[in-house]
């Protein structure tokens, strides 16, 4: 099994328990742990626009409301259960995107016609983004893109794709991609049902 | 002469190619460029479609959509995310949208009304998604000031498309290529 | 540049009062109900559009209430006389069931424009 294919088999099997999770709490040490997988297979984390998705989606789910009155806005009622729905539905989103991130850590290779197309269209983004730089005037604008594009263009007879090698997963690859779908699956079931049958403190998380 | 048209329409695939790299370098300057509301979008990948009204075929246009979208997503590593969908709706109704207007009205219409058609369905659209999936009953708070600034953001990317398939001699040497 | 033509200026056109004629959602939002529930100096407050079953808990027991097809009634109650489940589906803003002996109150209010309409009515109770 090649590696971008063991990521995104992974990636995909963790789906099943982010979606299925019931509990607020549950959902939110799920969303730090993808956060964590997705850094470590060197995507960059911003806490900004996180903070910004969870407090906006929570926020217009408050129009709505459900639940114990936590206080009012005037006449408007803001309650718990309407917060705590959008809470969750950020942190599933937030979830998603870092399954995402996760999954992509190598760039899959597309096979076919449309595999060769982004090729393409990725080694004239490279010839896009060098050259930019080099232009010197970059003001007015429609001639430095005019430019741009003409010396893109050119000298194309002899387009490189790059091709990654795709290295083929070893033993330590599958062991740590088992333990990061594990991982997914004990706080999902942690934080499920049954579980807290059976320790009844966690009846009391939301 | 059969290597001839095959290297014909490898020069046509390399158009599309670079028309949809194009694209992913206007969004990669969008990414750049800060703006006060986080969840507002300019647009400016946008353009490379509507310059491509003029240049390529349908077929080509819809192959250059998906690499637009692909490309994003592989990108910003979104394939797999909630985010693709947002960019599905949004794309694929302004381009068909865009695509429509171009055909109906042919001269009659510039790069402006283009644009605004086309923002308008992208807005409506991704406004639909919001609506299931990220802000529920909310979206009808943010659906006004989203219309609105979709709307400005459309008459300044119109204006520029305009000019630039006036000015740019690149665009000449390509449209002029095709007829 | 060229000037925009007619069919530019017909597209602009549509496409502003679209946006401007959705300004009206803000009106229709404050149309809409609510279910205001009370018990034991604490408020709950649902869409009455949401169907949903809550239980509350007072002095008797628990109290279970069900919104449904925009009406809420009382499904049961823990309580001896029964008349919060007997006093059925209600559904207009100023009407309200109550259960005395678990002290569980359930009001339809509607919001801002409506409740105002409403006062008068609910001072000649």
């Amino acid at each position: 099994m090649n590696r971008s294919t063991l990521q995104i088999t992974s990636g995909a099997l963790m789906i099943i328990p982010i979606l299925f999770s019931k509990s607020l709490t549950g959902t939110f040490i799920q969303a730090v742990c993808l956060i964590v997988l997705a850094v470590l297979s060197g995507r960059k984390f911003r806490p900004l626009p996180n903070i910004i998705l969870l407090l906006s989606v929570s926020l217009a789910h408050t129009l709505q409301p459900s639940g114990l009155q936590l206080f009012t806005i005037g006449s408007f009622p803001v309650t718990l259960g309407s917060l705590s729905i959008g809470a969750k539905k950020a942190l599933l989103l937030i979830s998603f995107m870092y399954v995402s991130h996760y999954m992509m850590k190598y760039r899959p290779r597309i096979p076919g016609k449309l595999g060769r197309l982004i090729s393409m269209q990725f080694f004239y983004y490279d010839r896009l983004t060098t050259n930019w730089h080099s232009i010197e005037q970059k003001r007015p604008l429609i001639p430095a893109i005019d430019t741009l594009m003409i010396e893109a263009s050119q000298n194309n007879h002899e387009i490189h794709l790059k091709e990654k090698m795709d290295e083929r997963a070893n033993l330590n690859d599958i062991v740590s991609h088992i333990v990061h779908v594990a991982l997914m699956y004990i706080i999902f079931a942690i934080f499920s049902h049954w579980f807290a049958h059976i320790v009844p403190v966690m009846e009391l998380l939301p | 002469m059969k290597q001839q048209t095959k290297s014909h329409t490898e020069a046509r695939l390399e158009l599309v190619a670079l028309l949809a790299a194009c694209a992913l370098f206007l969004s990669t300057i969008e990414y750049m460029i800060p703006k006060p509301v986080p969840f507002m979008r300019l647009g400016l990948a946008n353009l490379a479609l509507i310059i491509s009204l003029g240049i390529l075929s349908d077929k080509e246009y819809f192959i250059l959509l998906l690499l637009k979208v692909i490309g994003q997503a592989l990108i910003t590593g979104s394939l797999f995310s909630y985010v693709i969908l947002f960019s599905l709706a949004g794309s694929l109704s302004s381009a068909l949208v865009m695509l429509i207007v171009y055909k109906v009205f042919k001269e009659k219409v510039s790069c402006v009304g283009i644009s605004i058609a086309g923002a308008l369905f992208s807005t409506l659209a991704q406004l639909t998604v919001s609506r299931f999936i990220l802000f529920g009953e909310g979206t009808y708070v943010i659906a006004p000031p989203f219309l609105l600034s979709g709307l400005v953001s459309a008459v300044i990317l119109g204006v520029f498309a305009q000019m630039f398939i006036e000015r740019s001699r690149w665009y000449q040497t390509v449209s002029g290529a095709q007829a | 540049m060229k000037r925009p033509t007619f069919v530019d200026i017909i597209i602009f056109i549509i496409s502003l009062s679209i946006s401007i004629l959705s300004f009206t959602l803000y009106t229709t939002l404050d149309g809409a109900l609510e279910v205001h529930v009370t018990s034991g100096g604490k408020e709950w407050v649902y869409d009455l559009s949401v169907d949903t079953t809550e239980t509350f808990t007072g002095p008797v027991g628990t109290t279970t209430m069900e919104i449904k097809n925009n009406s809420v009634h009382v499904h049961d109650s823990d309580c001896k006389n029964q008349i919060c489940v007997l006093m059925g589906w209600i559904s207009k803003p100023g009407e309200w069931v109550a259960c005395l002996p678990n002290n569980v109150f359930i009001v339809i209010q509607g919001t801002v424009e409506e409740a105002e309409g409403e006062t008068a009515d609910e001072i000649s109770y």
